[in-house]
């Protein structure tokens, strides 16, 4: 269909001097203009601006282009705005090419005009070529469950389960850990600044609010086992660990086991059984369970309480849904053997000491309570050169801001305390520099170490000494000696954000987090279409923060589910069937078993389900017939491409 | 202006909407697609004869340095034509009464731009015909424009508006219109609008860097904000190139000063406004692009780089040569020839010291813009000393006020991504607000 | 355009409803501001000037020169030429216009 019925447009976009002040614009315009099929070319200050789309649709409504290349910005950011702009205008938005001139072209060879231009031009005469082939296509319509997945039950997948059922969405809540809470509910009495409420509060509210609610089905002890499927219809099997309880129990059973370990709801400061009972008030579920990696089925709780049942078994889950979020969470930074002084008595990380003010009220070394207190900042976090392999670059944002609060309690606690913090930067951001101000007007003293000079911790005696050089004072060695030292530990990637990103193939940044799409168009939405993250599993963040990234995602989640249907793109494989000879070499090749053998009349041959197809094109070359092509790109449009970018394009 | 709102109507329509987002910043756009998304009606009001806020004035964003345009004006556009939202621009919500649970009451005033929005095509004209230059507030007064003028390329709506303040009605730009859009009959008309939920996403204003006064800005020109260096930096820019406003010549040595009316009570903000570490640091590595050869020193306390990729987005800035002075500015004053001197303690040699550069930028902080909150009647939406929005704990959002929600920087300064998570947030909030209200009344 | 002289223009139209004198203070500053462009507009008659050039020749201060010139250069009246060593751009008048 060369010629003839093709009109093609070509607007080229200076993205206010990104793409002009490297490349030619309107030199592309005139080459690209004498291209077959061009009918009109242009360039624009924004082409994505309210003006720039305009041109597009005008030309579009009015007959005189009927397929549109815009060379701007990767596709990434506005291929969907135009091929709505097209849409809008009448048009078949998948007669469209966007054309990369800015990321591939004028950022890539700064500083070479020529070159670059050359670069654009060939970039858009391939696009051309690709038009002259294209076929108006539409977008696939599937039905959508109504329903979300929340993965993870702390903080932010709590606020987003509320939030989604309170908007009338079904949501199903998997918590690997037996009870709702996750790390805020650790956080216990310290309270949430500015406003002076305490994190389980905050917890035990949203906990109530949601357990109860017809909409909302909560699976604790469990985990995300597997999960297929696409946007709109994942199907999702979950895998719930028994509790080897039936019901409550009365009395004080813990105290029956015999077994020991750290117990981690105070951060391992504490100790437990192997019977975990609700950690706090308002816990959900308020039945205890069994930490069976450490029981030995001695079988005395069982004695002593009639709902123990040790012969449960585990149970298999299968449930539809139309959307992910992921809200995993963190991991507290575990400081290794000797970093900073840890092993040595009395050096203990920021989350033991609020462990330790959470369950026993206080902090005591060798049973006194301690007259000086140093807290060490960025311990896991801005290691650039320090840490070598494995080190976390980034900050953890939260941590200056729970040091100092921590520190306030503390002084609350102990009002004679010394309390020295040696810091690099106080990161005390916004409204929380108030906290750094008042434990400076308390009379904590402030020490700032550089990168390159990290605080020594030694044990001198029956006290530790913590050698740090102070830029604040011309870098003199100061010598602090305490009685505790407070490691500031930074947030990790929870196991539980590594398994899932594992499961669901989620990419993960450099620092290990989730990756969104990008942090101001697709903050809350990864690259898997109806997957979602929120809270610390995607960074570190503080509890407010946290709370608004978890009803962000679910307002993303809630709008693609309430809609009850998604549509997805048409680049999928489809089957010439006069051509196929049923040999099955693509099902083969095909990673998301998209492909069968159906019956067409009296032969058999390969049929693709569009929905699950990602149009990856890994069956096309499988095919010894070429019986199979990908929509929206076939092998001709391929061969044609390449063919004008290797400058043939013209006589194609 | 205010004998033209003596003249004043009041519009017969009863008109009524699921929400009204006051505020078409950033963050006001973004709850409202985000409401219009899951299907709710929304009205949205803008103050100011286009949307976008401060973002889309803006050059690069940090850390990863897109263009703000390219994030802002699609979502303009996008705001602009989504089939749940109106908007009103250059609109004034004058009074808000709460009448019950998820019924308000909100009066809004709609300016005449004098201009027929139909009618105008943005082509500039009217502004080359215009005899009257005053100082252009979206460029922070860096240059002029006129008294009929088209806000900016990126404005939606990308149509002219006659500031009538300054006007002389000498009737050049109606001769001159080739569409005729130019009309002096409109007249202001007052709204009555029924909302079941109102958001206030209108944002901040930047700390006025004159109360500042030992740091000189308003009387050495060369002491510029960075909103200033945004603009000078954007690429919609006043300028043919990044030049300084006393004689136009390309500065070679920049310095800036962090924290210029934030952690500091004698400027009456003791907070940090949570986003100038970053912006500073953002512009520096702009201005090393743009100016090669140019010196960018900062003076700071403490970097706040604390979001994600910040910390690395800071290093890159020491690794490109970005000179960090950890100390605090005492003084700054212009010399003779334009450029100027800045006395700071150094606190790593502990000392003062002096320093000039030819160009300085004032990292200003974030304050409330909150006018509108005198507008509600019969309730008080709660504020901190300094005037931000208090939200609840548990739901950030969420105001003392039933039905009312609050995202952005009026609940407290912060970038562009916390922004747009709470606005996404606020809009979550109300949908769960407006869904209980509808269950309520069925 | 033209066609129909006589009628009532809006702006006068408004001038006439709300008795309009134009302010002292803003007339004041429109005709300060028509002489400073002037006086700019004939210094770069025929020739590139720098800001410093133009101040010193017209006897304006040079912040307020390159006020105006840079809200000339946004109404497409004058444009940069090329820079100066001592980093300061010429300016000329635009080219067809």
């Amino acid at each position: 269909m060369t010629g003839g019925g093709v009109r093609i447009g070509v607007y080229v976009c200076h993205c206010g001097g990104n793409i002009s002040d490297t490349v030619d614009v309107k030199r592309v315009v005139e080459e690209v203009g004498k291209e077959p099929g061009v009918v009109t070319a242009v360039d624009f200050p924004f082409m994505c601006s309210e003006a720039g789309q305009k041109l597009v649709e005008d030309d579009v409504r009015s007959g005189r282009v009927n397929a549109v290349v815009v060379a701007a910005c990767s596709p990434r950011l506005h291929e969907a705005t135009f091929r709505a702009a097209i849409s809008r205008a009448g048009g078949n938005p998948y007669m469209y090419y966007h054309v990369d001139i800015r990321e591939e072209c004028s950022w890539a060879h700064e500083g070479d005009r020529e070159g670059a231009t050359e670069k654009a031009i060939r970039h858009v005469r391939m696009a051309v070529a690709y038009l002259r082939r294209a076929e108006p296509l539409s977008k696939i319509k599937a039905a959508s469950e109504r329903s979300v997945l929340v993965i993870g039950g702390g903080l932010a997948g709590l606020r987003a389960a509320l939030d989604l059922a309170e908007a009338g969405v079904r949501v199903y809540l998997v918590e690997r850990s037996p009870f709702l809470g996750g790390n805020a509910a650790r956080l216990g009495a310290l309270k949430v600044f500015p406003y002076g409420r305490p994190a389980i509060d905050i917890v035990r509210s949203l906990i109530g609010k949601l357990v109860g609610r017809r909409e909302v089905t909560i699976f604790t002890n469990a985990e995300v086992e597997a999960v297929s499927g696409y946007i709109g219809n994942f199907d999702v099997r979950i895998k719930v660990w028994p509790r080897y309880f039936k019901g409550k129990c009365a009395g004080d059973l813990a105290r029956v086991c015999p077994k020991r370990a750290r117990d981690e709801f105070y951060f391992g400061v504490a100790e437990r059984t192997a019977i975990l009972l609700p950690p706090f008030e308002g816990a959900y579920p308020d039945i205890p369970a069994i930490d069976i990696n450490l029981c030995d089925r001695c079988g005395l709780c069982a004695k002593a309480c009639p709902s123990v049942d040790l012969s449960q078994e585990p149970q298999t889950v299968s449930v539809r849904v139309g959307a992910i979020i992921a809200a995993t969470g963190f991991r507290p930074y575990a400081p290794r053997n000797g970093e900073c002084g840890r092993g040595l008595p009395g050096v203990i990380t920021l989350h033991e000491l609020v462990g330790a003010l959470n369950k026993f009220g206080g902090i005591r070394v060798d049973g006194r309570a301690p007259e000086s207190a140093v807290f060490i900042y960025c311990v896991g976090s801005r290691q650039r050169r320090a840490g070598g392999e494995g080190a976390n670059e980034y900050c953890s944002r939260y941590c200056c801001i729970a040091a100092l609060d921590a520190a306030l309690h503390l002084r609350e606690l102990l009002p004679g305390v010394r309390i020295y913090h040696v810091a690099r930067d106080i990161r005390s951001y916004g409204v929380n520099e108030l906290l750094y101000e008042a434990a400076g007007r308390l009379g904590d003293v402030f020490v700032k170490y550089s990168e390159e000079a990290p605080p020594r911790v030694e044990r001198q005696g029956d006290k530790l000494v913590v050698r740090v050089r102070d830029v604040l004072t011309e870098s003199v060695e100061l010598e602090i000696p305490a009685d505790l030292v407070v490691l500031v530990t930074g947030m990790e990637p929870s196991d539980g954000t590594a398994a899932i990103a594992e499961r669901l193939k989620l990419q993960r940044g450099p620092d290990g987090f989730l990756q969104e799409v990008h942090p101001k168009l697709k903050p809350v939405e990864t690259a898997l279409g109806g997957i979602f993250i929120a809270g610390t599993a995607q960074a570190p963040r503080g509890v407010a923060e946290t709370l608004a990234s978890a009803s962000a995602a679910a307002a993303r989640a809630a709008s693609l589910v309430l809609r009850g249907y998604v549509e997805l793109e048409p680049f999928v494989a489809y089957v010439d069937a006069s051509k196929c000879n049923a040999c099955e070499a693509c099902i083969s090749e095909c990673p998301y078993g998209a492909i069968e053998i159906v019956r067409a009349g009296s032969r058999e041959v390969a049929s693709v389900n569009e929905a699950l197809c990602k149009g990856c094109g890994a069956c096309i070359p499988a095919c010894p017939n070429s019986a199979i092509q990908l929509r929206g790109l076939t092998s001709a449009q391929i061969e044609d491409m390449i063919r004008s970018a290797l400058g043939h394009g013209r006589s194609a | 202006m205010q004998k033209i709102l003596e003249r004043a109507e009041a519009a017969g329509e009863q008109l009524s909407y699921d929400a009204v987002v006051i505020g078409g910043g950033i963050a006001g756009m973004e709850a409202s697609l985000s409401l219009a998304d899951m299907g709710y009606r929304v009205l949205l009001v803008e103050r100011e004869p286009t949307i976008g806020g401060k973002m889309f004035l803006l050059s690069k964003v940090f850390p990863t340095l897109d263009c703000a345009s390219c994030i802002a004006t699609p979502k303009m556009a996008a705001a602009a034509r989504h089939p749940n939202i109106t908007l009103w621009t250059y609109s004034e919500v004058r009074r808000v009464r709460a009448l019950d649970r998820g019924a308000f009451e909100v009066d809004i005033l709609r300016k005449p731009r004098f201009v027929n929005e139909s009618l105008c095509t943005g082509c500039g004209l009217c502004e080359d015909a215009c005899p009257v230059v005053v100082p252009k507030e979206l460029d922070f007064g860096l240059r002029g424009r006129k008294a009929v003028y088209i806000p900016l390329d990126t404005a939606v709506p990308r149509k002219a508006v006659v500031d009538i303040d300054n006007c002389i009605l000498c009737g050049q730009c109606e001769r001159r219109c080739p569409a005729g859009a130019i009309d002096f009959t409109q007249k202001p008309r007052v709204y009555r609008v029924r909302a079941r939920a109102v958001v206030i996403a209108t944002g901040c204003r930047p700390f006025p860097a004159e109360l500042k006064e030992a740091y000189g800005y308003g009387r050495t020109p060369n002491v510029i904000t960075a909103l200033q260096m945004e603009r000078l930096l954007a690429p919609t820019r006043p300028y043919n190139a990044v030049l300084r406003p006393s004689d136009g010549r390309e500065p070679g040595n920049i310095g800036y000063v962090l924290c210029a009316g934030s952690r500091d009570v004698t400027a009456g903000n003791p907070r940090c406004s949570q986003v100038c570490c970053m912006y500073s640091i953002k512009q520096a590595q702009l201005l090393l692009g743009a100016l090669p050869l140019a010196d960018v020193t900062i003076y700071y306390m403490d970097v706040r780089a604390y979001g994600k990729g910040f910390e690395e987005f800071y290093q890159r800035a020491r690794s490109m040569g970005v000179k960090f002075v950890r100390g605090r500015v005492a003084r700054i004053e212009g010399l003779p020839n334009g450029d100027v001197r800045v006395m700071y303690e150094d606190v790593e040699e502990g000392r003062l010291k002096s320093a000039v550069h030819d160009l300085v930028v004032l990292a200003v902080g974030l304050l409330p813009d909150n006018e509108v909150l005198k507008a509600f009647e019969g309730v008080t939406i709660h504020t901190d000393e300094l005037g931000f929005v208090k939200v609840d704990p548990e739901d950030p959002v969420r105001t003392n006020v039933e039905g009312v929600f609050a995202a952005g920087c009026i609940t407290g300064p912060k970038d562009i991504p916390d922004t747009i998570l709470e606005a996404a947030a606020a809009a979550m909030r109300c949908a769960a607000f407006l869904k209980e209200v509808e269950a309520r009344q069925t | 355009m033209g066609e129909a002289p006589r009628r009532e223009l809006t702006s006068e139209r408004l001038r006439r409803e709300l008795n309009f004198q134009v302010p002292e203070e803003l007339a004041r500053r429109v005709r300060e501001a028509a002489a400073i462009r002037a006086k700019i507009l004939k210094c770069l008659e025929g020739r590139e000037m720098t800001v410093r050039e133009i101040a010193r020749e017209a006897g304006i201060p040079e912040s307020v020169v390159f006020w105006h010139l840079m809200t000339m250069y946004k109404y497409n009246l004058v444009e940069p030429a090329e820079k100066t060593e001592d980093g300061l751009y010429k300016y000329r008048l635009k080219r067809g216009r």
